[in-house]
């Protein structure tokens, strides 16, 4: 079953992304929206293709290093000047904090 | 209807860096200093994991009855919140760093165990402030990226108290062990608890309301009360009990819905592809068994078994860090039993009064040490003692030096004080006389007139050993 | 001398070594050139002049030193590498006046073994893309034809080489982005196994594919720029501690003791005519000199661009959640709510392709899809690194072309997302079981456009690849300098 509009947009919701604009006229030709779903739904289905591989019991490959590496010691370096630059790239700050919109 | 209680708690590790980057933990410190590239989420940036974490939560796992899983995986946990700066938290889903064990609480007419399903590790996020003035929300990340275990058990609880024993002795056990500092009010031990109702004796658990972040033991009493009553109230009506995210008001001492089941969170965990799975190999694990101190009833008998009375024991055991500043005194100065009276009399009040944590005391065991050995040799008494330890806690200087400059350090040579009661038993002859016919309690006269002679800096057992001596044992006249 | 920027590497090098140049003289020479060929090529989003003239007057002043086998060469680097002090974009508006707090390892190993850092190449945004066209900032255009794509992720990185602004170039290699704009332009590029080289300070797209890498005009090239970059970080866990080899020292290697696999499935392919002839040519030439070629077949390859598309799409997925408005990058005006502010910002300052991927990805990790994409892709992807492993067999390194077409005239795959992905057919294999692999130019179409191919090796056998590409070279027809593009 291709994914419906209800199903994209909520993908896009997640991502926090917007979906494109609806125009006021309701020429559903030139709805963007309906083409992103369209297209969306089309990658999607395509990828179905896996369904064709045999897998049973396959363990699945998340990386092709999977070498454990020694952990780094509990030492603390401290880098204000760092600490600084970072807060200097900020869009809005207020004192030494990031600024956001009000959140409950 | 019986309650049917989970918990999931979360302890910050005693580490002195975060999870994943060399940052220090430290709270308090000023807004966005203890930040770096890796806890901020800077383009680029990578994970790299902290050793002792791993330790302490294998630790934790050990003393807990845990299978310690030595191969461990971490995920990705991805929601977006201000104060998480990669938008996913780094957390474990398969498998955890440690699996199963359990801990046992003590029930009416018996003990019950209490289940663990796992314990894994997770990065801390920031931390919000809401600016009402400005309308603004403030993000401080120093916490970002500190080192949580969380210990996920069993629904095997069934009351509010039975919840709260177990948080308390899960505690104790956790700082006992120096796996987590455990403050609870700057949030070191916080947890989440899944309350339902079944009938008695179903197996079927019913549907479940989920509190989250308490950090007090009162909280939760009051949260689990509140919410089975909530929940036997809706059964009653016959009502269905909806699965929730609730929220507990410590004011008006009840629940209120924050997210229900539709608004959950899609996290779209996955395997973490910026770690390589973790080993703890089983001689590592063998090696940390070793460091496990026992459970705390083992060291408390090993305590009184040192003659430390119960009292002492318990104190030791209670406070945080005092146990550790204990066992490092001894180490220097072998006698339990008065290191552990200065520590009961003059440390731990101090330490009180000034509201400093134990490890914090200015006055170091090498100092509380040397204080016990100048009280043996009697170069110092216990009443200067009490004089002196006020400046000597928060100098933090050697106490021989302080005394000498506050002139309480006692005459202990054996010359001088014979010297003086050569001349006091030359000007008293009368009592001398009364003393050698049998009248011992004169002695007593005598060793204040040295005293006094001494203005008080002489080691009353100094003086008293000389006097005998120049008066001669009285069966031998 | 005037003519300094035509050198290669080890050219420039050995003259540098000899005192017949200074490094003021070589890195002005590469500054003119790109200050003469970007408007017509674009390869580069910043040009370092101004740093780049001090560290060569540093260069010149510090003397030989074989403990900096770069010292004083000019080079460029792929705009996804974080530079102290220098923009990083990525090329997405997000990042637009973003300055990188921390250097990448591997442009803080370049520069250690002296390489002049002269400019920040072009790509596409996050490296998502196969025509550096999505870039948010500017046209890179391919050397050899400027109608047409340079290719991409790392098209700018490709462009820079073949026009001569730079001998080499640090790109990276998510799913092909080296070696197809590599074999698009005509020159070679090295992308090294999975592990091989730090990922620190590298603007991540997906984490468990991505790999930086030279491009270069000589296989030696390739080999100085690895062995100043590759070997294990304690920055970033998945860097191997895997032994290296003297990667600068290759010695080509007998082509008669090379038994090359041909994987079928990709030999296969529908190819543009001009570059179906090329290749055969090619193989001819190789057969010739004493290269043993057989069949080999890599039965679940048929799969790759699903398994690649839905993998990296999920890492991507994340790895961008952090460009959210909040402690960098682009911000939407307005001061909305939050969640608007995030949404807008996302969707304000990135591409639609980025943000397509994002979507997939979100999409095959959220509840319900997981099982059926994001771990059937995983278990597919080691079906496929077990086919790369067989087919490796009896067999030194497989061969295979880049590209099934030639470098495309703009736009011409705009409307279609689906069909670039499967483009990438080629490429993908490679990053799918992590294995390092070099693509090297095989001559022109006969429209003159170079066609690729590329030698694919066991995991951390780069040695090898450097070896067999230094005796391949020898034997392909070289593409030859781009015509007058200043």
């Amino acid at each position: 079953m291709p994914l419906d509009e209800k199903a994209v947009l909520a993908v896009v919701g997640l991502a926090r992304l917007e979906p494109p604009e609806r125009p006021e006229s309701d020429s559903a030709a030139a709805d963007p929206v309906a083409a992103m779903v369209s297209e969306f739904a089309k990658i999607v289905d395509y990828m179905a293709i896996l369904n064709e591989a045999e897998t049973e019991g396959v363990e699945p490959m998340y990386s092709p290093m999977i070498e454990p590496q020694p952990p780094r010691p509990d030492e603390p370096r401290r880098d204000a000047g760092k600490a600084d630059d970072i807060l200097g790239q900020a869009p809005e700050r207020v004192g030494r904090y990031f600024s956001v919109p009000r959140i409950f | 209807m019986e309650p049917v209680i989970g918990l999931e708690i979360h302890a910050q590790l005693k580490t002195r860096t975060k999870l994943f980057c060399s940052c220090p933990t430290e709270p308090g410190a000023e807004p966005n200093t203890l930040i770096c590239e890796v806890c901020t989420g800077q383009p680029g940036a990578l994970p790299r994991m902290n050793g002792r974490a791993l330790e302490l939560a294998a630790k934790a796992g050990l003393a807990l009855g845990c299978r310690v899983n030595n191969r461990s995986l971490f995920s990705r946990k991805n929601y977006f919140y201000p104060d998480l700066p990669n938008g996913f938290q780094t957390s474990q889903l398969d498998p955890p760093i440690c699996s199963g064990g359990g801990l046992d609480i003590e029930v009416p007419g018996g003990v019950k165990t209490v289940r663990l399903n796992r314990i894994h590790l997770e990065d801390d996020a920031g931390k919000c402030v809401h600016d009402e003035r400005r309308g603004r929300t403030l993000v401080d990340l120093n916490r970002a990226g500190t080192p949580l275990v969380e210990i996920v058990t069993e629904p095997d609880l069934s009351s509010a108290g039975e919840a709260v024993d177990f948080l308390k002795k899960l505690h104790a056990l956790l700082v006992f062990l120096e796996v987590t500092e455990g403050r609870l009010e700057e949030g070191e031990f916080r947890c989440d608890v899944n309350v339902s109702l079944k009938p008695v004796g179903a197996r079927e658990l019913g549907v479940r309301g989920e509190i989250k972040n308490l950090n007090s033991f009162r909280h939760v009493g009051k949260a689990v009360e509140y919410e089975v009553m909530r929940q036997t109230a809706l059964y009653e009506k016959n009502e269905p009990v909806l699965q929730e995210t609730l929220h507990f008001d410590p004011v008006r001492l009840e629940t209120r819905t924050l997210r229900t089941k539709e608004e959950a969170h899609d996290y779209r965990y996955f395997p973490q592809p910026d770690l390589p799975p973790v080993w703890v190999g089983p001689e590592i694990v063998e090696a940390i068994r070793l460091t496990l101190p026992g459970t705390v009833e083992e060291t408390r008998d090993r305590l009184t078994g040192l003659g430390l009375r119960d009292e002492q024991a318990a104190l030791l055991l209670d406070r945080r860090g005092a146990l550790e500043y204990f066992e490092k005194t001894t180490a220097l100065f072998p006698d339990p039993g008065k290191a552990a009276s200065l520590m009961e009399e003059f440390l731990l009040p101090a330490c009180l009064k000034e509201d400093l944590a134990v490890a914090d005391s200015p006055l170091a065991p090498e100092g509380l040490a040397r204080l016990g050995e100048l009280l043996d040799k009697g170069v110092l008494g216990r009443r200067a003692v009490q004089e002196m330890f006020g400046e000597l806690f928060a100098s933090g200087r050697d106490p021989e030096e302080l005394a000498r400059e506050k002139n309480l350090l006692l005459v202990t040579d054996r010359g001088a004080l014979s010297a003086m009661a050569v001349e006091v038993v030359a000007a008293h002859p009368e009592e001398v006389a009364k003393y050698r016919s049998g009248q011992e309690k004169i002695m007593g006269f005598l060793v204040g007139q040295v005293m006094r002679k001494s203005r008080g800096a002489a080691d009353p057992k100094g003086v008293a050993r000389a006097l005998l001596e120049a008066v001669g044992r009285p069966e031998e006249n | 001398m005037s003519e300094l920027f035509r050198l290669t590497l080890a050219e420039a090098a050995a003259g540098l070594a000899a005192k017949k140049f200074t490094s003021v003289e070589l890195t002005a020479s590469s500054l003119a050139r790109i200050k003469a060929t970007e408007p017509r090529v674009g390869a580069c989003l910043a040009v370092l002049e101004e740093r780049a003239m001090g560290e060569a007057a540093a260069a010149d002043k510090s003397g030989p030193d074989p403990a900096r086998p770069l010292r004083g060469l000019p080079v460029t680097v792929k705009d996804v590498f974080c530079l102290k002090g220098a923009p990083t974009t990525a090329g997405s508006r997000i990042l637009e006046n973003y300055r990188p707090v921390f250097e990448a390892t591997v442009v803080a190993r370049l520069r250690e073994a002296g390489a002049v850092v002269v400019a920040k190449t072009n790509c596409d945004e996050f490296a998502m893309g196969s025509s550096t066209e999505f870039s948010a900032f500017k046209t890179t255009r391919n050397p050899r034809d400027l109608s047409r794509v340079p290719g991409g992720s790392s098209g700018g990185a490709a462009a820079s080489v073949v026009s001569l602004q730079a001998a080499a170039a640090l790109g990276t290699d998510t799913g092909g982005s080296i070696r197809q704009p590599a074999a698009l332009c005509g020159c070679l590029g090295l992308k090294p196994t999975y592990g091989r080289v730090s990922r620190y300070g590298i603007v991540a797209y997906g984490s468990s594919f991505d790999q930086a890498g030279p491009l270069a005009r000589s296989s030696a090239d390739l080999g100085l720029i690895l062995s100043a970059v590759a070997g294990p970080d304690g920055l970033d866990s998945t860097a191997s501690d895997h032994p290296l080899d003297d990667y600068a020292n290759a010695v080509p290697a007998d082509l008669k003791k090379l038994t090359l696999g041909l994987p079928e499935e990709l030999w296969s392919a529908d190819f543009d005519g001009g570059v179906a002839r090329r290749l055969d040519e090619a193989r001819k030439l190789l057969t010739g000199a004493g290269v043993r070629l057989r069949p080999v077949s890599l039965p679940n390859l048929r799969f790759s661009v699903a398994v690649y598309y839905i993998l990296a799409a999920a890492e991507a997925s994340t790895n961008l959640a952090r460009y959210d408005g909040v402690r960098y990058g682009y911000r939407a005006g307005g001061d909305p709510e939050l969640l608007s502010l995030y949404r807008n910002s996302r969707t304000q300052a990135m591409g639609e392709e980025v943000r397509r991927r994002i979507m997939l990805g979100t999409f095959v990790l959220s509840s319900g899809y997981y099982d059926a994409y994001f771990r059937k892709a995983a278990q597919v992807r080691r079906l496929i690194a077990e086919d790369y492993r067989r087919a490796l067999e009896g067999c030194d390194f497989l061969l295979a072309p880049v590209s099934s077409i030639p470098a495309w005239p703009f736009g011409a795959f705009a409307a279609d997302p689906l069909t670039v992905y499967q483009l990438d057919m080629m490429t993908l294999p490679l990053n799918i079981v992590g294995a390092p692999g070099l693509a090297l130019p095989a001559g022109l179409t006969p429209g003159g456009l170079p066609v690729g191919l590329q030698l694919m090796g066991r995991h951390f056998d780069e040695l090898g690849l450097l070896s067999a590409a230094g005796a391949m070279e020898r034997v392909l027809p070289s593409p030859g300098d781009p015509p007058a593009l200043g």
